[in-house]
């Protein structure tokens, strides 16, 4: 449609209409003279505004004035987000990003003003992502307050925001913030490329870019990071990362990323150092847990038992008589239920969700056990797992190894200890293949990064100057030394 | 492509644990863990296994929803045939679980099969990767294997378990020195060295049992027994005795008692005129003062000096005597053949040792040292 | 499949790992055997013999080799060198090596793996499943092989070290004694007979072009030889001295008995000797990765017409079949035990010919590659 602009009014309204096949919210308001129609989406626009800031100032202007121009017209009414159409195809579009039409008969283009009022909500604290200490705030659908969010704490000039539109029929706004100085150009610019190859008709939410901008979207290792957390935003943009934000989406996108950011915590940096190791390390620990646990458990207790302290192996045997399903079944059977609880509570009301939780999982969990179906040892294997994988602040990554856990207890089963390590192995040389933005995976473990392992397991006291050079900043220090200017 | 690949090879991983039939899959209850082994045998060559078997749900912990009963704590299973690894076999068809050795905490051999030679049964062992190389082993004294493996205890904590216990305790290891599967196995084989092991017998009358004193071995056959005091000598003699405690008679008729006892020696090696060697052992022993019953006075460094002396010469013919006691068993386990292949090497391959060594001439010195005296001067 | 991923360039510390975890992964457990059985008790003497008579010449001469010719490794340099026809008859020896010594590697750890792991599950399983691992960690490249390598280096040195030290319980100096038992010329035969334990180190002929530091090539390759060395220094000290030479010499596999006879009385585990096995065998999966990996890789270099990943299936296969063609245990060991200790000399003479071949006949790499 790239028609011009109709000089009469009735064919304005009848092309705007036939456009966008009268529409329910589409409405025509118009001065008393009916030479200028204003065209606008009740949907978008609060009818009290447009009467407020388009048809009470026009209709004095016509009590004032018989003749009138643009010249006349535009001193009254609203400039908010004002511009200039000359074709429809654009006049469409505007009004459909909820700009309102003012056209005047006799003219060849009309002016959109940005009236759209958005679906907003006050600022929440985090749902998945909690911390003790920091900020208690999370992102939000509007991404302009999202961006807010982040300006209102990196006051820097070279703070970069790119926005672009992506999806054919939706229009997504997305945009990409960094460092200018620090965030590496070619990550920059794969993150350019990867965004303007997405072809899609709508972007519903950050997930669907996630998919499209990932190195390998098939893996099992999630190779964005995601978080609701504008901190975590803020510090992946201090540290030399790049932030994508969409519009409608409670969540941004940060990249590269490695297995290492997965598994931190921004309240590691919050609390003194020591407290930070410690968390840290603990919940590195509880990590493994949870992805080795059940499979080991099956290993030792159904095929290595030599490696069992003997009253171990005497006592789980004993707490085994009468149980129905061999030790394998009745372990994929609690994962499973384990799953479905996890599942079910995500949508139960919150009035009941607690209160079902605990009193199903202690009455399930004494009535499978009395009823024979599992085993006491099996059920404290179970539950501890379900607790451990949620030390890993990342949902992702928990996901991925809520997948992977079952193929590592089959393996297990199947070959014991040597089973497990092949299957890890492999595991680990899948996430060895996986790239993030030309970033290896397991940086800095693999490829070795000597001066970057301080991260890993201990957290990087502040004082430390240098930046990590996983993500090849070009700005190699955060800060200068005692007395160097380091800002703008 | 890279994601195919991997889907690939874990679905091939997992296709090929569902069509395995998982050979070596078997749960805990489905397996008799043999915690102790008997082996007795007669002169025809017929062997005698008996395996205790924990029951589990005896072994439950208090407040256990099942089991907890009283009673033994434990069954035992036996089977006769020509070898041991036969009779292991035999076992299998009296329990309706698989019987498994990979939980074996020791292994007692009777008295009469150990004069007879036991290469084979030990080379079984170490040979079997399921059997723990740290399997203790014990030799009876008075009482046949299955007598030892079908005594149920007044304390009632499963017996191969118990004796694990005591063998980590330091202090146990003074009346008798627990030695390991693997170790014995070491000494067998090693020319310069001869075994030794604990021996147990049963006190019926206090339902215990009793594991004091040595079974000694030339070779592979059991030549002789230590007993307790003996047993404590030689492990001043030879280093093992790391906690123990030594009641000495003085020539005062005082009584001095000494706990916390190390001793070690250092073996020197000399060629006598005749080119023979001569061992020259000097012991060092090292002590708390714990009793002495002359009583009352000030333990000054003089009299302490005096009390050292007193008992270096008590304790050295007891030390002699055991070497001596030894050499007529031709068992050489405080390791005078070691000694002479270190320090000799060319006399070492020159020498029948097993010949030699009954009649080769050696020495003893002393040197006891009291070093503490606990809380009273 | 990208050239990048194929022959990525790597620093010095993961030169280091890769080479480390070569070496350690590809130690089959018996080199006290070896030890013991020519020099009796002082047997430690001859790992550091043969670090001596091959690890250093070895460093020596890729130094030289790199100097003459930078960019390329022994595959390209023998064409240069020795001329097509016969760089292509030396360097299929010298990839061949590679490819029997997996072979029976795999067979001796399958081996090990039944005997002392998972008894009663058939060879070929635990063949199939070990092979289908290492097919898809190598048919992508040595990317994720030098990865991987760099990942499992730090905590699989840490616990192998940490177990090793733990084997040396109930350790007797006496049975270490004394400390020359033997004569100069047993010790130069145990060093010849345990220098098969670097074998490894020679793959440093086909990678070190992708050293990022081609000046620094002797740092990584001599530290990731003296970690080795320890171990294995470890390795033969803790199984003569607690099992004594006699004892040592009966067993199969005497450092993974030394490490089974551990007992510490508060340790969860009761028998640390199979997590023994599964750091070796995380070692062992890695290291038989990177040989295939650089033998495929070589292939292709011989022959361009090669499909990399083909090749990695066709090399995969064939060692599959081959490792299950053997008949028992007893001709597998009794084969693996000779050949390994004749096997150095293919892989350290070739390049010592193509050294001193291309020295008279001038030949190096042209100006414009370096």
């Amino acid at each position: 449609m790239t028609e011009p602009i109709p000089s009469q009014s009735l064919e304005f309204r009848r092309l705007i209409e036939d456009a966008l096949n009268d529409p329910y919210d589409l409405e025509f308001e118009s001065p008393v003279d009916g030479k200028i129609s204003i065209a606008f989406l009740t949907s978008f626009a609060n009818k009290k505004d447009i009467q407020a800031n388009f048809l009470a100032p026009l209709g004095r202007l016509l009590a004032e004035k018989r003749n009138y121009t643009w010249k006349d017209i535009l001193p009254v009414i609203s400039e908010q987000g004002r511009k200039i159409r000359e074709s429809l195809d654009e006049a469409v579009n505007d009004l459909l990003e909820g700009y309102t039409l003012v056209h005047l008969a006799g003219s060849d283009f009309i002016y959109t003003f940005d009236t759209h009022e958005r679906v907003k909500r006050e600022p929440t604290a985090p749902l998945i992502e909690r911390t003790i200490h920091g900020p208690k705030l999370s992102l939000l659908e509007d991404i302009k307050q999202n961006i807010l969010l982040i300006r209102e704490r990196i006051k820097n000039r070279q703070l970069k925001i790119e926005g672009i539109k992506i999806g054919a029929r939706s229009r997504t706004k997305v945009a990409a913030i960094y460092l200018q100085d620090v965030a590496s150009p070619l990550v920059v610019q794969k993150v350019h490329e990867r965004l303007g190859k997405i072809s899609i008709d709508g972007i519903v939410d950050s997930g669907y870019i996630e998919q499209y901008i990932s190195d390998n979207p098939l893996s099992l290792f999630p190779l964005t990071q995601s978080t609701e957390r504008p901190d975590k935003l803020i510090a992946a943009v201090l540290e030399g990362r790049i932030v994508i934000l969409v519009d409608g989406s409670s969540n941004g996108i940060i990249v590269p990323v490695t297995v290492n950011e997965l598994y931190q915590s921004s309240e590691d940096y919050y609390f003194p150092f020591w407290f930070g190791v410690f968390l840290r390390a603990f919940r590195i620990i509880g990590n493994v847990i949870a992805v080795l646990l059940p499979s080991v458990y099956v290993a030792l207790f159904a095929v290595n038992a030599s490696l069992l302290p003997i009253r171990m192996a005497l006592t789980v045997s004993g707490g085994r008589i009468g149980v129905a399903f061999p030790l394998v079944v009745e372990l994929l059977f609690m994962e499973f239920v384990v799953e479905l609880f996890r599942e079910g509570s995500l949508r139960l009301p919150t009035t009941v969700s607690q209160t079902l939780g605990v009193a199903s999982g202690v009455i399930l969990g004494l009535a499978a056990v009395n009823a024979g179906m599992v085993s006491n040892a099996t059920l404290v294997v179970t539950i501890i797992t379900a607790i451990a994988s949620y030390s890993g602040p990342n949902y992702e990554i928990g996901l991925s190894w809520r997948i992977l856990r079952f193929s590592l207890i089959l393996i297990a089963a199947a070959f014991g200890l040597y089973g497990l390590t092949i299957g890890g192995l492999v595991i680990l040389g899948h996430a060895a293949i996986q790239d993030s933005f030309g970033i290896s995976f397991l940086s800095p473990w693999a490829p070795i990064l000597p001066k970057e392992l301080i991260d890993t397991i201990f957290r990087r006291p502040l004082w430390m100057r240098r930046r990590l050079q996983i993500y090849q900043p070009v700005d190699e220090y955060r800060a200068a030394k005692k007395g160097g200017k380091k800002d703008e | 492509m890279k994601s195919k690949f991997f889907v690939f090879t874990i679905g091939l991983l997992l296709l090929s644990t569902l069509s395995s039939g998982c050979w070596d899959l078997l749960e805990v209850d489905k397996r008799a863990f043999v915690s102790t082994i008997g082996i007795d045998g007669n002169k025809e060559g017929m062997i005698h296994l008996s395996a205790q078997i924990p029951l589990p749900h005896k072994m439950l912990p208090p407040g256990a929803t099942t089991g907890g009963e009283s009673g033994k704590q434990f069954s035992m299973i036996n089977f006769s045939a020509n070898s041991v690894n036969a009779a292991l076999n035999g076992l299998q068809a009296k329990t309706y679980q698989e019987v498994v050795i990979e939980q074996t905490k020791s292994v007692v051999i009777n008295e009469e099969l150990a004069r007879q030679g036991i290469t084979a049964i030990v080379e079984n062992f170490i040979r079997n990767s399921q059997m723990p190389p740290q399997a203790i082993l014990f030799f009876t004294a008075n009482h046949t294997a299955k007598e030892i493996l079908s005594f149920s205890p007044a304390q009632e904590i499963l017996p191969g378990l118990q004796f694990i216990q005591a063998a980590q305790l330091v202090i146990k290891s003074d009346w008798t020195y627990y030695v390991p599967l693997w170790e014995f196995g070491q000494k067998l084989v090693h020319k310069a060295t001869d075994p030794f092991a604990s021996l147990i017998s049963l006190d019926q009358k206090n339902k215990m049992f009793v594991t004091a004193g040595l079974a000694v071995f030339n070779g592979d056959r059991l030549t002789g027994k230590l007993d307790m005091a003996e047993t404590q000598y030689f492990g001043l003699l030879a280093g093992l005795m790391q906690a123990g405690g030594i009641k000495i008679d003085l020539p005062d008729h005082n009584i001095l008692t000494l706990r916390n006892v190390r001793g070690d020696s250092k073996i020197n090696v000399s060629k006598s005129a005749d080119g023979a060697p001569f061992f020259l052992v000097k012991t060092e022993i090292t002590g708390t003062l714990n009793e002495i019953t002359d009583t009352g006075k000030e333990l000054t460094p003089t009299y302490i000096r005096k009390l050292e002396s007193d008992a270096e010469q008590v304790l050295q013919p007891r030390l002699v005597n055991v070497i001596k006691k030894l050499q007529g068993f031709n068992s050489d386990i405080v390791g005078f053949g070691d000694k002479l292949r270190i320090q000799h090497q060319d006399m070492w391959q020159r020498t029948e040792w097993k010949d030699l060594y009954p009649t080769v001439p050696f020495a003893v010195e002393v040197k006891l040292k009291i070093v503490r005296d606990g809380t009273l001067r | 499949m990208n050239k990048e991923a194929l022959s990525p360039p790597t620093t010095p510390v993961n030169v280091f790992a890769l080479l480390v975890v070569a070496l350690l992964g590809l130690d089959f457990l018996d080199l006290p055997y070896d030890a013991s059985s020519f020099c009796g008790p002082s047997g430690y003497w001859t790992i550091v013999i043969s670090f001596g008579l091959m690890v250093l010449p070895l460093v020596l001469l890729a130094v030289l080799l790199q100097r003459r010719f930078p960019k390329e490794n022994i595959i390209s340099a023998s064409k240069s060198a020795l001329g097509k026809p016969l760089s292509m008859v030396g360097n299929l020896i010298f990839l061949g090596s590679y490819l029997t010594w997996i072979t029976l590697a795999i067979r001796d750890s399958t081996t090990v793996l039944i005997n002392c792991f998972l008894n009663r599950t058939p060879a070929w399983a635990l063949v199939v499943l070990l092979l289908l691992g290492i097919g898809y960690i190598i048919i992508n490249g040595l990317k994720p092989v030098l990865r991987l390598a760099a990942f499992i280096c730090i905590p699989m040195l840490f616990f192998r070290f940490l177990m090793q030290i733990f084997a040396l319980q109930g350790l007797k100096p006496d049975l270490l004694l004394p400390v020359f038992s033997a004569s100069p010329v047993s010790y130069l035969k145990g060093g010849l007979a345990t220098a098969n334990a670097f074998f490894p180190l020679t793959t440093v002929f086909l990678i070190y072009p992708l050293n990022t530091k081609p000046q620094k090539l002797p740092i990584p390759v001599l530290w990731a030889a003296t970690i080795s060395l320890l171990s294995f220094f470890l390795g033969i000290v803790g199984a003569i001295g607690v099992f004594g030479a006699e004892l040592t010499q009966r067993f199969n596999w005497s450092e993974f008995i030394a490490v089974q006879h551990i007992y510490i009385t508060f340790l969860v585990f009761e028998q640390v000797g199979l997590l023994f096995l599964v750091i070796w065998t995380s070692l062992f999966f890695v290291a038989a990765a990177f040989l295939f990996s650089v033998v495929a890789k070589g292939l292709r270099q011989q022959f361009p017409f090669l499909n990399y990943r083909w090749t990695c299936l066709g090399l995969l296969l064939l060692v599959g079949t081959a490792v299950l063609l053997f008949p028992d245990d007893f001709i597998s060991r009794t084969v693996f035990t000779e050949y390994r200790r004749w096997l150095v000399l293919p892989v350290t003479v070739y390049p010592l010919l193509v050294y001193i071949v291309s020295v008279i006949r001038g030949k190096r790499a042209l100006p414009n590659e370096k």
